[in-house]
C-alpha cells in the first residue's frame, strides 16, 4: 500500500491494485471515471507526485473495456520510486476531463490523446492538434485508422481487408 | 604637407587616381583579409582551412569573389526597392571616401587635412544609414530586428570612441592624422593605455564584430539586417565589414601605436605591419568569445566604457595642465 | 460536449501597435530541429510562446503496434538519435524484464560502458551546439574533434555512429575485445583533461557567465507541475535520477555521484551536464577495470518474444532525462500500444511558462541549455 492509497480511496478511484515491480515495473493500479480525475489528481499532487505522462490505449475491440482507454501514470519524485497507474475507461462517444489545471504538465498530453486517438478532453485550455498540422481528419492511433490519401496509408503498412478487394479490382483494371 | 593629391595637375584625374587605388586597396585588401581570416579561425579550430586553391589557398577568395560576381540578383518580391537597392551603397561609400585620408607612410597621404580626425569620425558614423536601410527597406521582422540593433549599437560605441581619442587630440593638439602620428617620438599608447582599449573595444563594436555581432547574430537573427541580401550585394556588405576594419585599425595605429615609425623597415611596412597585427587580434576575439546579450552590450558601453573614458580625459587634462 | 478549439489564424489585432509576433523556425539555425516558436514579443521582450511541434512525426508509436517487439528494435535508436545507444539497449532491458529473461555479466558490463560512452557524446554535442548557439564558434569543433573519438570507438564494435542497433533481447550482439577496452580507457583518461580545458575556456568566461546566468530559470515548482527530470531537474537542486532510483542493468553497483546544481538557470543546467560527463567517465573507468569474461547473449531467448498479458513500464536515464516505455501487449507478437514517454516533450511545454518575460536573446540560450531533440518530441 501506497501512502496515497488512504487520499485517493476518498478521491474516489474505484479500485485499487498492488503491482509486481520486479515484473511490471509499476507499484499500483487503479480504475477512476472520468469525471473523478480532477479529484484524483489533486491528491497526487498534494502528495508530491508528479505526472509522468498521460497515455491512451483503442481497446474498443477487448471485451471488457469495448472503448478507449486513457492511463495516467503518477511517480513521485527521486526515490524510492511509487508508480501509479490509474486507468480510465472512456466510450466512444464519451469524453475525459482535463487535469491541466492539477498539472500543467498534462496540457501536451492530452492534447496528444485527442490528436492521436480522438478522445475529447472536457475543460482543456487549448484542445488543438499537436503532432498533426491543425486542420488534418483522422486519429491516426487508432486501430481502424485508415488515412485519406490511399498511397500513404498503404506505406504505413496498415492493411485492412476492405482494402485489399479493392486492390485486385484495381490491379484487374491495369491489366484490362 | 599638403598630400599626394597635389601632385596632379588636373584635380579629376587625382580624383580618378585616388579612387583607383581606394578601389584596388579595398578589393586586393579583403582577398588578403578574408584568406586571413579563414586561416586563422580554422587554426584556432583545429582545422586547416582552405588549402586547395592556390598556394596555402592563398586564391580562394579570389575564387569565391568570382562566384558571387557571378551569382543572378534577386531582388525579393516584398522588399521597399529604393532603400533595399540603396543600403549596400550607403554602407560602401563613406568608406571609399575615408581611404583616402589615411597616412601610410611620411608624406605618403592623399590629401593632408587638418581635421582630418573629424572627417573620418564623422563618415564612419554614415554607415549605420546604411545598414538601417537594409533592415528597414528588406521588410522583415529578423532583418529589421538586426537593424534596430546596430544602430543603437553603434550609436552607443560611438561616444566611447571619441572620448578615447580626444586625450590624443589634448596631448598632440592637431587634428590631422598625419601631424599625430609624426609627433609620436614614442607611442602613445604607453601613455594612454586606457583609451587605446576603450578606443580597441568601441572599435570592435563598430565594426560589429564579435563579441559585439549581435546585428548579425547568425544564431538567433539568420543573417540579422543582410538576411534577405544574396549575391554581389551581401558581397557588398560583406567589404563594407573588412574595409572598415582596415579603417578602425588604421587610425589606432596612427593615435596609438606611432602610425609608420619604426627602426630598420620602411615606413609603409610599418604600417601595415601594425594594422593587420591589429586585425589579427581583432580576429581573434571573435573565433574566442561568445555574443553579448544586446541590454548587456548597451549597459558596457554606457556604464562602463563611457565613465571610463571620461575619468581617462580628465586625468589627461590634469596632467596636461601641469 | 467539448469541441476542439479552432484552427490557428492570424492573430495580430490590427489596433495593437506596440507588439508583434514572430516566427522563430520551423527553420532556424537555433532550435535545434524542426521546432516552431511562435513567439509575441514587444520590443525584445517576449510576452507570449506558442511551440508548434509535430514536424519530426515519424509514427514511432503507430509503427510499434505494427510490428514485432524485434522488429521495432531497429526504430529506438532513432527516436532520440543522440542517446540513440542508452534507448536502443534500454528497450532491450524492457523486454528482458517483462520476458525476464537474463542477461549475462559481460554484457550488462559492456552495456553500461557504451551507455555512459552514449551519454558523454550526446552532452559534448549539446555543449558544442549550445556555445555555437551563443557566437562561441570554436568550441563546437572542439568538442566535435572529441566526440569523434567516442564515434570511432563505438563504430569499431557495433558498425555505427549514431543510430545504433547494438543491443539484442539477452544482451549485445557483438562482443568486445581488449582493444576496445583500451581504446575506451584511453579515451577517458585524454578527455578528463579536456574537460578541465573546457571548463577553463567556457565556465570561467565572462561573457557565457554574464548569458547564463539567472537567466531562464526552471525552478523545483516546475518539476512538480511537469515532471522535468535529467540535468534540467538536477539543476534546479533535485537530486533525482533513474539510475539511482530505480537500477536498472547493473547500476547499482557502480559508485557515482547525481549532479546537482543551485539556481535551476541556464549556467546551472551547464555545470550540470560537465558535471555528469566527469561522473559517466568513472562508471566507465569502473566497468573497465572489473568487467569479467563470458558470453555476451543469453544461452536461451526465446524465438517470439511475446510479453504476459497487461500493462509495463520501464524507464531508463537518457542524456536528456527519464525515458520511459509504456508497452501493453495481449500476450501476441505485437504489442496493443507502445507508448514513449521522452523527456523533451516536456521539455518544451515548460516553454511558456519559462520564455515569457525574458528577452529574445535569452529565448536562445535557455533554449539550447535545455538540451532538446525534436524527433524525440515528435517521435
Amino acid at each position: 500500500m501506497s501512502e496515497v492509497s488512504s487520499d485517493l480511496a476518498l478521491a474516489g478511484v474505484q479500485s485499487s491494485t498492488d503491482i509486481d515491480f520486479d515484473e511490471r515495473g509499476l507499484q499500483h493500479r487503479h480504475e477512476a471515471l472520468a469525471g473523478d480525475m480532477p479529484v484524483v489528481a489533486g491528491a497526487f499532487r498534494a502528495a508530491g507526485y508528479c505526472l509522468e505522462h498521460i497515455t491512451c490505449l483503442d481497446l474498443r475491440q477487448v471485451e471488457e473495456v469495448a472503448g478507449f482507454r486513457v492511463d495516467y501514470q503518477f511517480n513521485r519524485i527521486g526515490s524510492p520510486v511509487d508508480r501509479h497507474v490509474v486507468q480510465v475507461k472512456v466510450g466512444e462517444t464519451e469524453t475525459a476531463t482535463s487535469i491541466a489545471s492539477v498539472y500543467p504538465g498534462a496540457d501536451w498530453y492530452e492534447r496528444e490523446v485527442f490528436d492521436m486517438h480522438g478522445v475529447l478532453v472536457d475543460g482543456h485550455p487549448n484542445l488543438k492538434r499537436l503532432l498533426m498540422p491543425e486542420d488534418y481528419r483522422g486519429y491516426p492511433l487508432r486501430k481502424d485508422f485508415l488515412d485519406e490519401d490511399p498511397e500513404r496509408h498503404q506505406m504505413s503498412g496498415v492493411v485492412v481487408e476492405a482494402e485489399a478487394a479493392q486492390e485486385d479490382v484495381a490491379d484487374g483494371e491495369d491489366e484490362a | 604637407m599638403t598630400g599626394l593629391f597635389q601632385l596632379f595637375p588636373n584635380p579629376w584625374i587625382g580624383l580618378a587616381a585616388a579612387t583607383g587605388a581606394v578601389m584596388g586597396f579595398i578589393t586586393v585588401n579583403a582577398l588578403f583579409l578574408i584568406w586571413l581570416e579563414r586561416k586563422v579561425s580554422a587554426r584556432m579550430q583545429r582545422r586547416y582551412g582552405p588549402t586547395e586553391v592556390g598556394p596555402f589557398g592563398l586564391l580562394q577568395t579570389l575564387a569565391d569573389m568570382l562566384k558571387l560576381i557571378g551569382k543572378e540578383l534577386i531582388t525579393p518580391d516584398h522588399v521597399h526597392r529604393p532603400l533595399y537597392l540603396i543600403a549596400p551603397v550607403l554602407v560602401f561609400a563613406p568608406l571609399l571616401a575615408l581611404l583616402s585620408l589615411v597616412p601610410i607612410n611620411e608624406g605618403w597621404v592623399f590629401h593632408d587635412f587638418d581635421i582630418a580626425l573629424v572627417l573620418l569620425l564623422a563618415f564612419s558614423g554614415l554607415n549605420v544609414i546604411g545598414i538601417f536601410a537594409a533592415g528597414w527597406g528588406s521588410n522583415n521582422k529578423y532583418a529589421l530586428l538586426g537593424a534596430v540593433r546596430a544602430v543603437a549599437q553603434n550609436i552607443s560605441y560611438e561616444i566611447p570612441l571619441l572620448l578615447a581619442v580626444i586625450p590624443i587630440v589634448l596631448m598632440t593638439r592637431s587634428l590631422s592624422l598625419h601631424e599625430i602620428a609624426s609627433a609620436q617620438s614614442y607611442p602613445f599608447i604607453l601613455v594612454q593605455p586606457l583609451a587605446f582599449i576603450i578606443y580597441f573595444i568601441s572599435a570592435t563594436a563598430e565594426t560589429n564584430r564579435a563579441p559585439f555581432d549581435i546585428p548579425e547574430a547568425e544564431s538567433e537573427l539568420i543573417a540579422g539586417f543582410h538576411t534577405e541580401y544574396s549575391g554581389m550585394r551581401f558581397g557588398a556588405f560583406f567589404l563594407a565589414e573588412f574595409t572598415n576594419m582596415v579603417i578602425v585599425c588604421a587610425v589606432a595605429t596612427i593615435l596609438f601605436l606611432g602610425g609608420w615609425k619604426g627602426p630598420l623597415l620602411p615606413g609603409w611596412l610599418w604600417f601595415f605591419l601594425k594594422v593587420y597585427g591589429l586585425i589579427l587580434v581583432m580576429m581573434v576575439f571573435r573565433w574566442t568569445f561568445p555574443r553579448l546579450r544586446f541590454d548587456q552590450l548597451m549597459t558596457f558601453a554606457w556604464a562602463i566604457l563611457v565613465p571610463l573614458a571620461l575619468v581617462n580625459l580628465l586625468l589627461t587634462i590634469v596632467v596636461l595642465k601641469l | 460536449m467539448t469541441q476542439p478549439a479552432p484552427t490557428m489564424e492570424l492573430v495580430q489585432d490590427p489596433e495593437d501597435r506596440d507588439t508583434y509576433y514572430m516566427n522563430m523556425g520551423p527553420q532556424h539555425p537555433s532550435t535545434h530541429g524542426v521546432l516552431r516558436l511562435r513567439l509575441h514579443l514587444d520590443g525584445e521582450r517576449i510576452l507570449d510562446v506558442d511551440p508548434v511541434i509535430g514536424y519530426g512525426h515519424r509514427a514511432h508509436e503507430k509503427m510499434a503496434e505494427n510490428r514485432d517487439y524485434l522488429q521495432f528494435l531497429p526504430n529506438t535508436s532513432r527516436i532520440d538519435y543522440l542517446s540513440g545507444m542508452i534507448y536502443n539497449l534500454g528497450y532491450c532491458q524492457a523486454i528482458e524484464k517483462a520476458m525476464q529473461i537474463e542477461v549475462p555479466e559481460r554484457a550488462e558490463y559492456i552495456r553500461i560502458i557504451c551507455g555512459e560512452m552514449n551519454r558523454i557524446s550526446s552532452h559534448l554535442l549539446w555543449f558544442g551546439t549550445y556555445l555555437l548557439d551563443l557566437g562561441g564558434i570554436t568550441a563546437f569543433l572542439y568538442a566535435f574533434d572529441d566526440r569523434e573519438k567516442i564515434l570511432d570507438i563505438l563504430d569499431s564494435v557495433t558498425g555505427s555512429r549514431l543510430t545504433y542497433n547494438y543491443g539484442r533481447f539477452g544482451g549485445v550482439s557483438m562482443d568486445v575485445d581488449d582493444t576496445f577496452l583500451r581504446s575506451v580507457a584511453d579515451f577517458s583518461e585524454y578527455f578528463r583533461k579536456r574537460i578541465e580545458e573546457y571548463h577553463k575556456l567556457v565556465t570561467h568566461n565572462v561573457i557565457f557567465r554574464h548569458r547564463t546566468r539567472g537567466v531562464g530559470v526552471m525552478g523545483a515548482d516546475l518539476a512538480l507541475d511537469y515532471a522535468v527530470t535529467g540535468p534540467c531537474l538536477r539543476a534546479a537542486g533535485i537530486a533525482s535520477d533513474v539510475r539511482k532510483d530505480e537500477p536498472y542493468g547493473i547500476y547499482d553497483r557502480f559508485d557515482f555521484d547525481v549532479v546537482t546544481a543551485e539556481g535551476g538557470d541556464c549556467f546551472a543546467r551547464h555545470m550540470v551536464r560537465m558535471g555528469e560527463m566527469e561522473q559517466s567517465l568513472g562508471i566507465i573507468e569502473q566497468a573497465v577495470r572489473d568487467i569479467p569474461e563470458g558470453p555476451v547473449l543469453a544461452p536461451k531467448v526465446p524465438k517470439r518474444i511475446r510479453p504476459p498479458e497487461g500493462e509495463h513500464y520501464f524507464a531508463v536515464e537518457a542524456a536528456r532525462g527519464h525515458f520511459g516505455m509504456y508497452i501493453r501487449s495481449d500476450g501476441t507478437d505485437v504489442p496493443v500500444r507502445q507508448k514513449l514517454r521522452t523527456p523533451s516533450f516536456v521539455h518544451v511545454s515548460t516553454m511558456p511558462a519559462v520564455l515569457p518575460g525574458t528577452m529574445l536573446a535569452d529565448t536562445v540560450a535557455i533554449l539550447g541549455s535545455i538540451d532538446i531533440v525534436i524527433p524525440e518530441i515528435d517521435r
